[in-house]
């Protein structure tokens, strides 16, 4: 039989095939893979790892290589923006000024050759805010808007650049307005709004936006709005909204348990030691502080 | 009518029996030591395997990684079918690996079956001895690839075809040929070639209802999975891209498809061609490449050739369809030759006879003497000098393709690129819900990982184009790779993720390289 077994083809291959078959099932029968995953990094410091000038870089000789390559007039504005952007991030990682200028430089060109894009006006207004360059930077959000109305950072940055460059509060007001008709939670918008409710006068108005952004402040410090905005503009301006109705209640109306519990909440989200020890000197005018 | 068998002999021999036996345990054996579970990087494997599973589970055929379920129409359906028998012993891509395997030894049987009509044993176990220790051949024996089982339907039609010729009354035999021929179309579509090659060498050898009712079964079928993919099969435009991997950059011009021609043509010559007989994994120096690595590939062409001329013929024309096919491709790559190495061994043995027979005949061989020596089906025995000859080849071949494939774990271990990628995967399955969709470079390997289903990103460089894309597909995970070998996630995926920081959280992330997931989370 053993002889028949090896001499014959129709026993000898299906009985060695499925021997090895057999043999192979028995060794990975218990085979996966997936395996677990390893520890995680500390993810704080991932968000600068992204923004490294080695990845920026890279980026900008894929896209630079790819340009060469392409001849789709559309396709090669796309790629002019995104190499404008990376050289924008790569500004930010190595402050300097020819990074700036570049990206500059390439998200003009992109402009040149496409149809109306309001993200490509809203990053070249940015590029300008960065540079200091306020007037064009205006001229860009405004064409922004002409594409899109409700084009929420362009209204956004319109509101901030006439107020603390322009210092245009009625037009500074009228775009913070407008941008809040557009999206209501919204920070740093009600602190710049209190701060214009001051100048004004209008101090009932401006303990209500304070209020509103310190609000807002409880409401996002877990969860960011989904906005590019750095978690610590939105505590500046609920630490100085705490400021300004710790002197509100301390001044104008005269509520002095309120006035403590704000000076205590600002004093826990104030950051930087000159300002904190400035305001606690100021308190001292109107009542005594435990130090 | 000529039929194949009535120009050959039968080199069967107990001993011979014996030896093929000695080869193929052999060749299991070493398979067995080789055998990595781990599935291929290169992603299709993962895209069978969905496949196959989709069938499997009764959800047609769709790719059940993609979050929009498409009907599948670029993979034709017999891998993925094989693939879903397996599916009978357990959800594990290893099961149709150790098939794999097993087509494997197929191969080798079905060449001694096939060939040995027209090779003498001196000359059957050499190529035998070839094709089972071939190290590209080795490498589709353990990868969840569709090589294996094309291959085997190649060889089977063929065979099939042989047998018959001999019994042209057996119209069970015959409606089986007819069937395992148009097999190949359905399993790569490369298959045209083998389809092609088909009707012409039948039409030539007058065995025209082989030639008809292969071009009957084989439209019958085609317009079957064309209907039921909608008619949307893209795999042929694809290769008239200028680049499949980024739409884009459009079709090919009729200059660039000669430009394209020309260069495949050097590829192929200086390293695939070379590469498939002596593999080597770092390519050798130029001048090695342009004098002693070419010996197999001429010899090859000698035995082609030869062919032509004779009971082989359909081969020849397979062989000469399928390269022409290559010449187009975009990216000629080994994988490709896998496919007709034991083919291209048969006809190195064949044409190291015609050379050794050439030698003996020195200085006297005039041109109508090369001629009659192509067309002289048996060429006559071999002296001690033509088979020391014929081993002197096989041994340096064989050698050098076991070295290969000792140093074959080395070359498939993976790299830190891979490893950090694979653990976002196990990130993901272990941290998200299971309907969450992942976007990655490699979805279908993230879905063989995790479960989860996934998209990769669309190649364009237009920012709002790819975020849409990801909001349309409720993408709710994006795994940022730092992969050595591609760089488009830094050239599509990185621009979206600066223009758009707002939309990206970094929940999981590892270092060396840099590997992250993001949650993504549009407003």
């Amino acid at each position: 039989m053993i002889a028949s077994l090896v001499y014959r083809d129709r026993y000898f291959y299906p009985a060695v095939l499925a021997a090895w078959v057999l043999g192979m099932c028995i060794l990975y029968i218990r085979y996966s893979f997936s395996s677990e995953p390893q520890s995680s990094i500390d993810l704080r410091d991932f968000d600068t790892v992204l923004h490294q000038k080695r990845m920026i870089m890279g980026s900008i000789l894929e896209l630079q290589g790819a340009l060469t390559k392409e001849h789709d007039p559309e396709q090669r504005m796309h790629i002019h923006h995104n190499i404008g952007i990376a050289w924008y991030d790569l500004h930010s990682a190595d402050r300097q000024s020819a990074s700036l200028d570049t990206a500059i430089r390439y998200f003009e060109k992109s402009i040149e050759s496409s149809p109306p894009i309001a993200r490509f006006y809203y990053n070249l207004g940015r590029a300008y805010t960065t540079a200091g360059d306020h007037r064009r930077a205006e001229q860009w959000y405004e064409r922004t808007l002409a594409v899109n109305p409700d084009h929420i950072l362009a209204l956004h940055n319109l509101g901030l650049l006439n107020y603390f460059e322009k210092h245009d509060r009625p037009r500074a007001r009228e775009y913070l307005l407008r941008l809040l008709a557009v999206r209501s939670e919204l920070p740093i918008c009600n602190y710049v709004l209190g701060e214009i409710a001051m100048e004004d006068d209008s101090a009932r108005n401006a303990c209500r936006y304070y209020e509103q952004e310190i609000d807002l402040f409880e409401k996002f410090r877990m969860r960011p709005p989904g906005l590019p905005m750095s978690p610590d503009v939105l505590r500046y301006a609920a630490a100085m909204s705490h400021r300004q109705l710790m002197m509100l209640y301390s001044t104008r109306f005269a509520d002095q348990a309120k006035a403590q519990e704000h000076f205590h909440r600002y004093l826990s989200l104030e950051t930087d030691p000159a300002r904190r020890r400035q305001s606690i000197e100021q308190m001292k005018h109107y009542w005594v502080v435990k130090e | 009518m000529e039929t194949i068998a009535t120009i050959t002999q039968d080199s069967y021999s107990p001993a011979t029996n014996i030896w093929v036996k000695i080869i193929i345990i052999i060749q299991l054996s070493l398979l067995a030591v080789q055998f990595n579970p781990e599935p291929s990087t290169n992603g299709d494997n993962a895209i069978y395997y969905a496949l196959g599973k989709s069938i499997a589970d009764g959800t047609g055929y769709r790719r059940i990684l993609n979050p929009d379920l498409p009907v599948e129409s670029t993979y034709p359906v017999v891998f993925p079918m094989l693939i879903a028998a397996t599916q009978i012993i357990a959800d594990n891509p290893v099961f149709p690996q150790i098939l794999m395997g097993v087509l494997g030894a197929l191969v080798t049987l079905l060449c001694y079956y096939l060939f040995r009509r027209s090779l003498p044993p001196i000359l059957l176990l050499p190529l035998l001895i070839l094709v089972a220790f071939s190290r590209l051949l080795m490498e589709y024996q353990i990868l969840l690839m569709s090589e294996m089982p094309y291959i085997v339907l190649t060889l089977a039609a063929l065979l099939l075809l042989e047998k018959s010729a001999d019994k042209p009354t057996n119209r069970l035999l015959f409606w089986a040929t007819i069937l395992v021929s148009v097999l190949p179309m359905h399993c790569r579509t490369i298959g045209v070639a083998f389809s092609g090659a088909w009707i012409g060498g039948n039409i030539l050898a007058k065995r025209y209802r082989y030639a008809v009712a292969h071009a009957v079964l084989l439209s019958v079928t085609f317009g079957a999975f064309a209907l039921s993919t909608a008619g949307s099969s893209a795999y042929g435009s694809l290769g008239l891209m200028r680049n499949e991997y980024d739409p884009e950059m459009g079709s090919i011009t009729f200059g660039e498809m000669i430009m394209r021609i020309l260069e495949n043509i050097k590829i192929q010559t200086t390293i695939l061609f070379p590469k498939s007989f002596l593999f080597f994994s770092k390519p050798p120096p130029q001048v090695l490449l342009l004098t002693l690595y070419q010996v197999p590939s001429l010899l090859a062409l000698a035995g082609w050739l030869k062919g032509l001329f004779g009971r082989d013929r359909t081969i020849s024309f397979y062989l000469f369809l399928y390269t022409c096919i290559m010449l187009v491709w975009r990216v000629g790559n080994d994988r490709y030759i896998a496919c007709i190495l034991p083919f291209l061994f048969y006809f190195m043995i064949t044409g190291l006879r015609v050379v050794v027979n050439a030698a003996r005949m020195l200085p006297s061989l005039s041109p109508a003497g090369l001629f009659a020596l192509l067309k002289n089906p048996e060429n006559g025995g071999l002296d001690w000098k033509g088979r020391c000859a014929v081993w002197a080849v096989v041994v340096a071949v064989v050698s050098v393709n076991l070295y290969a494939r000792a140093n074959y774990a080395d070359e498939t271990r993976l790299t830190p690129d891979w490893t950090n990628f694979y653990s976002c995967a196990d990130w993901v399955r272990e941290n998200t819900p299971p309907d969450a969709v992942v976007m990655s470079r490699k979805p279908e390997l993230v879905y063989l990982r995790s479960r989860h289903r996934g998209m990769v990103y669309p190649y364009s460089h237009d920012v709002d184009r790819i975020v849409d894309a990801m909001k349309t597909a409720g993408v709710r995970y994006v795994i940022y790779d730092n992969f050595s070998w591609t760089q488009t996630t830094l050239k599509y995926l990185y621009p979206v993720i600066i223009s758009h920081p707002d939309y990206f959280k970094i929940v999981y992330a590892l270092n060396n390289p840099y590997t992250f997931v993001f949650e993504f989370a549009p407003k």
